[in-house]
Parts: structure tokens; C-alpha cells; sequence
């Protein structure tokens, strides 16, 4: 019991320490904010105009979450080996606290990410939702897949040379499933009959986040040493 | 069963490091290094720039592993795990920074706390008076000089009183009166550590009881 309490102790720092640099720097917040909204607006205008159906904007919805976190999430292995920090991190920290930790504030990036572009799009793009538990199951297992996935890329691409096209090359197979699942089950909030074929999307959503947690976890520790 | 030792005295800990060689693609740095620590005592990595002697500390830190030949960590009669000889290590390097964004305060905090170190900011504060840094806790570790910056660092690496003390280039950037702390530090701990010390200043031979040449 001690031991999960003192693991528990180390991610939460890690945590702590990620948001204090982060919000002392602005980052990754500024270059995600900027994105989302510029984003946001401009689907909205474009829709505005030509009008869209609601299958179209699940998708449109989920392609500016994804984008406008891709800009930042990255950023949380890559900052500590530019910086020469890793080093410190690697003598001190366990792995698995490193990896939870920074899992923990991508998480908390995507659901302030998440706050800020729905209301946006619900507003701007006319998303109008009928199953609204489906759609919050949908968007909250979507961001836990997204963040896990993407820390676990992340960590991958930090010990690499060619970082960019790396993390592209390694992103689009890991990802693809995940968007697809939750632009799937959005699309089935959306629709007034969709609630069967949105569990069957809910469902492989959580199977995706427990199945990439567990093997991120497992991992890690490899990809941290390598 | 025989745990690292956590702090302090190395106790029965006992470093090997068996025909250790290494090489970047077909360039070769080092090959059969070889020479064993244990109890307490000090070497000296010397060579000139490029022979090594980082890439060789990192190796016996378990950071990076050997082209050829082993290190091996063991208290008593038990070889230590990656995670155990880094709680019983201290290290300090060129290549490793703290966090800019953090006072260096905040960092010492952050790295007691990974490291299970318990301990109040009063105690934080006397450990960075050690250091001379007392009056520059609520700086920022970027707007510290390079000296302060090298004394901040070897503030992190003896948080958790480590019984082996890495240091690749010990006194680089600092000042007579950082070189004399630093000094001071190390004849301290050789008293009841280990101490590796990898440098290309002649000055600073005195700190190994052995010498081992790179290069």
C-alpha cells in the first residue's frame, strides 16, 4: 500500500512539475490554443456558408481536436532531451512515474483542449447532438486514447534523429484506429438512431485505451533506456 | 538480503568494470578498460577531448550500454538492478541541465521528491547554503551563471547523500571559491565513498587514488 502511495507521489510530481514549466513557458498551451481556435472558426464560416450534414461535421470535430493536440503533445519527451534534462530525469525518476506523469499532463491538455473547442464548435458549426452520454463517452475515451497513444509516440520519437518524420510514420497506424472509433461513435450521437452502432464504437474505444495503456506501460521502461 | 547502499558510506559496494570498450559506428573511443572499486575509494578518468571519458562515466552510470566487456554493480554478494545503482548515485555532467523553468528551489524540491528524499524547505535551504546558492533559491536555474549553474547541479546530485559520486568535469565553469567547495566535497566524500571523476585537468588527478588514461 505504501509503495502505490509513494508511486502515486511520483507521478503526481512529475505531473506538477510538467504543468509548472508549462505554464511558465506557454508552449504548448499558446501553439494548441491557437490552432483549435483558428481552426474552430474557420470550419465554421466555411460550413456557414455551404451547410453540412452530421457525419461530415463528427468528422471535421474530431480532425481539429486531433491537429490541435498533435501541435502540442509531442512536445512533453522531446522539450526534456532538447533541454539536456532527461539525463536527470532518467537518474532519478522510475520509468513507469516518468511515463504516467507525462501521460497524466497530455490528459490534462486534451480535456482543457476538449472544454474549449466543443462549446466553440457546438456553437460555430451547428453539431447539434441527440445522445449526449454517447457523445461524452465518446469524447472522453477518444481524449484518454489520443493522450496515451500520443505520449507513448512521443517518448518513441524523443530518442530519435529524424523526430518529424518519425513521429508522422509512427503516428498514422496508431492513431488511424482510435480516430476512426470515436469520429464513429460522435457521428452516432449525432444521429437520432445511431445509440447501437455508438456502443459498438464505445466499445472498441475502450478496448483501444485499455489495450494501449497496458502496452505503452509495459514498453516504456525499454523505450526510456534505449 | 543485502539492499543498495542508499546513502553516505558505500558500505560493501563494490564496482567492476571488465574490458569495458566502446566505439560510435567505426570509430573506436576505448577498448579493455578495466579496473574495480569497492568499499570506499577514488579513480581518475583522464584523456584528451573525444577519448571517451563521458561516453565511459555513462556506462558505468548504466546509461548507455558497452560495445564490449561489462560493469557490474554489487552490495555484498548481490548484483544491483539499473533502478538500484541509481539510488545510490550521484552524477553530475556537461550533458545534464536542471529545469530552466524552475527556481532552483523548485528543482531541488522536484528531485528530493522523485527521489524519495523526505525533508522540509528548511532543510532544502541549508543544503543550498552549502552550495552558496541560499541567496539564489527563488532564481530561475536559465538565469543563474554557468558557475551557479554547475554549483545547482551538484546541489541535485547530493540531495540523497549517494555513496558513488560520477562527475565529468567536476569543476568546469566555477570559480576559485567553487573549485575549493567542490574540492572539498570530494575529499569529504572519498573518505566514505566511491568517487569516479572524469577530467583533462591536470589539477584535478588528485581527487583518484588511481588513474585510468583514455586515449
Amino acid at each position: 500500500m505504501g509503495n502505490a502511495w509513494s508511486a502515486w507521489g511520483d507521478v503526481f510530481a512529475i505531473f506538477v512539475k510538467e504543468v509548472r514549466c508549462e505554464l511558465r513557458t506557454r508552449y504548448a498551451l499558446n501553439a494548441m490554443l491557437l490552432f483549435a481556435v483558428v481552426s474552430v472558426v474557420v470550419v465554421g464560416f466555411s460550413t456557414a456558408r455551404a451547410g453540412t450534414d452530421g457525419f461530415t461535421t463528427g468528422a471535421l470535430y474530431w480532425i481539429v481536436l486531433f491537429f490541435s493536440a498533435m501541435s502540442s503533445l509531442a512536445h512533453v519527451f522531446v522539450k526534456e532531451e532538447d533541454t539536456r534534462t532527461a539525463l536527470a530525469l532518467r537518474l532519478s525518476a522510475r520509468p513507469a512515474a516518468v511515463y504516467f506523469g507525462k501521460l497524466l499532463f497530455n490528459l490534462a491538455l486534451l480535456c482543457a483542449l476538449a472544454l474549449l473547442v466543443t462549446p466553440l464548435f457546438i456553437g460555430l458549426v451547428e453539431m447539434r447532438i441527440h445522445d449526449w452520454g454517447l457523445f461524452a463517452s465518446a469524447l472522453g475515451l477518444g481524449v484518454a486514447g489520443l493522450s496515451v497513444a500520443a505520449t507513448m509516440v512521443a517518448a518513441i520519437v524523443a530518442r530519435a534523429t529524424l523526430r518529424g518524420a518519425l513521429f508522422a510514420v509512427l503516428s498514422l497506424p496508431i492513431l488511424l484506429p482510435l480516430l476512426l472509433a470515436a469520429v464513429g461513435a460522435t457521428q452516432a450521437a449525432m444521429d437520432p438512431v445511431g445509440a447501437a452502432s455508438g456502443t459498438q464504437e464505445l466499445r472498441l474505444l475502450l478496448a483501444y485505451v485499455v489495450a494501449m495503456t497496458s502496452g505503452s506501460w509495459l514498453l516504456f521502461e525499454f523505450v526510456w533506456w534505449a | 538480503m543485502a539492499g543498495p547502499p542508499s546513502s553516505g558510506s558505500a558500505g560493501d559496494l563494490e564496482l567492476l568494470c571488465e574490458e569495458v570498450g566502446h566505439r560510435f559506428g567505426r570509430q573506436r573511443l576505448f577498448a579493455d578498460v578495466s579496473f574495480s572499486l569497492s568499499g570506499r575509494g577514488s579513480v581518475c578518468i583522464a584523456g584528451p577531448n573525444g577519448s571517451g571519458k563521458s561516453t565511459l562515466l555513462r556506462i558505468l552510470a548504466g546509461l548507455t550500454e558497452p560495445v564490449s566487456g561489462r560493469v557490474i554493480w554489487r552490495a555484498g554478494q548481490r548484483t544491483l538492478e539499473r533502478l538500484e545503482r541509481h539510488r545510490c548515485l550521484g552524477f553530475v555532467s556537461p550533458d545534464l541541465h536542471l529545469y530552466n523553468e524552475l527556481s532552483v528551489l523548485e528543482n531541488v524540491r522536484f528531485f528530493a521528491r522523485v527521489r524519495h528524499v523526505a525533508g522540509s524547505d528548511e532543510r532544502w535551504l541549508a543544503h543550498l547554503a552549502r552550495f552558496g546558492l541560499a541567496d539564489e533559491r527563488d532564481k530561475s536555474y536559465s538565469a543563474l551563471s554557468s558557475g551557479l549553474k554547475q554549483r545547482a547541479k551538484f546541489a541535485c546530485a547530493l540531495l540523497h547523500e549517494p555513496a558513488v559520486l560520477l562527475l565529468d568535469e567536476p569543476t568546469t565553469n566555477l570559480d576559485r571559491v567553487g573549485r575549493d567547495l567542490v574540492a572539498g566535497i570530494l575529499t569529504a566524500h572519498t573518505e566514505h565513498g566511491l568517487l569516479i571523476v572524469a577530467t583533462n585537468e591536470e589539477e584535478e588527478y588528485r581527487f583518484g587514488q588511481r588513474l585510468v588514461r583514455l586515449g
